[in-house]
């Protein structure tokens, strides 16, 4: 059985951000400013939505 | 989190105008972005864009917040273009009118740059760089400057893994179902179906990764080391790597890989690129590809090393060429 792209697919890491977005401050109030906010393969916000992608 | 004292360093100034920053949303280094250049940045996010007034004509265009705020074309001294496209991609798709819309405001924001570039505003990061900078451009020009492991890229082609190889993505692009193809190790033995597009690297036994962030001259690097990821291949999919239990530490840079960098950021015409490494037993310096608006924030989020300080600040300024140094 050939390999195929899914056969090396994995769970991203996952980041949860706050939805909210001031615009007054123009800033998300992203809930953990942690590395791992910066360095994400993707996020999601609060609904589970994936919002944001790669850390290229 | 970040201290609040972390979070006032060093407040930026355009003084002479201001920025226009294309983003999304949720980009924490957005956030910190602001946060530093305060009122003299107006943030464009892609994927709420339903809440500006946005005109673009002839003459150029306008923008304005919910709260009021607003930006000319005539006032913006630099673009900085932080990753709208993501935002875009990944917003609640429950309709194919939803589709329709974010292809319109991905154009929108390409059109907003193209404006910006074509009056000369500065922009240090070059919203067309990652079309033009393929994979297999990265590769060919940094042959001849660094070692790069023997790679293949095919399509209609059955792949036997005749050495030590690793799988790569040539796309962040997820999966349908969310996952995604992270840097994985083929098992011997095995075939790839030539029914795929495949991206095939040799494996290089490295001791540490190195990421170096190249910005209008100036190089800071940073290691990984690769016997703490429990023979992981890919670091991102490394819990301990990815929450910063494993650190990355800064990493000296030699003379003569500085001004290789220099050459090959110089031969892609990039003003901004993070580039990986890997560092073998002899400590050699194996290319792996540029990624010409990687995300750079958590490699310095205390400020110690001045990388946000030099990156922002030549984010709404180009710096003068006296202060550019190639380190």
């Amino acid at each position: 059985m050939d390999l195929t792209p899914k056969s090396f697919a994995c769970d991203p890491v996952r980041v949860d951000c706050q939805s909210a977005y001031e615009h007054s401050s123009q800033t998300a109030s992203v809930s953990d400013m942690s590395a791992t906010t910066f360095r994400a393969t993707q996020t999601f916000d609060p609904k589970g939505n994936p919002k944001d992608s790669d850390n290229d | 989190m970040i201290s609040d004292e972390r979070r006032e360093l060093n407040q930026i100034s355009t003084s002479a105008g201001k920025t226009l920053l294309i983003t999304s949303s949720i980009d924490a280094t957005s956030d910190l972005f602001v946060r530093r250049a305060r009122e003299e940045v107006f943030r464009l996010n892609s994927d709420i864009m339903e809440e500006y007034k946005l005109e673009l004509s002839t003459q150029g265009f306008r923008i304005q917040d919910p709260i009021g705020r607003s930006i000319e074309l005539n006032q913006i001294t630099a673009a900085y273009w932080r990753k709208p496209m993501g935002g875009l991609a990944r917003m609640q798709s429950d309709t194919s009118d939803a589709a329709h819309e974010k292809e319109q405001r991905r154009h929108v924001c390409l059109d907003l740059a193209g404006i910006c570039r074509d009056a000369g505003i500065w922009m240090l990061v070059d919203p067309w760089a990652e079309s033009a900078n393929t994979r297999s451009r990265q590769l060919r020009a940094a042959a001849s400057l660094f070692r790069v492991p023997r790679w293949q890229i095919s399509c209609g082609v059955r792949v036997a893994a005749e050495t030590p190889s690793v799988v790569k993505a040539l796309t962040a692009t997820p999966f349908h179902d969310g996952t995604v193809l992270a840097v994985a190790r083929i098992p011997s033995g095995s075939n790839l179906s030539a029914a795929h597009t495949w991206y095939v690297q040799d494996v290089v036994d490295a001791t540490h990764d190195v990421t170096a962030v190249w910005c209008c001259g100036r190089v800071f690097a940073y290691s990984l080391d690769r016997s703490k990821l429990d023979g992981q291949v890919d670091w991102r999919v490394h819990p301990g790597a990815m929450s910063g239990d494993i650190p990355w530490c800064r990493w000296e840079v030699p003379t003569a890989m500085a001004e290789a960098i220099r050459l090959l950021m110089s031969r892609l015409n990039l003003n901004y690129g993070r580039l990986d490494f890997l560092i073998d037993r002899d400590r050699n310096w194996w290319f792996l590809e540029v990624n010409p608006n990687g995300q750079y924030a958590w490699l310095d989020l205390p400020g110690n090393d001045g990388l946000l300080d030099w990156v922002f600040g030549c984010a709404v300024r180009q710096p003068a060429a006296e202060l550019v140094v190639s380190e």
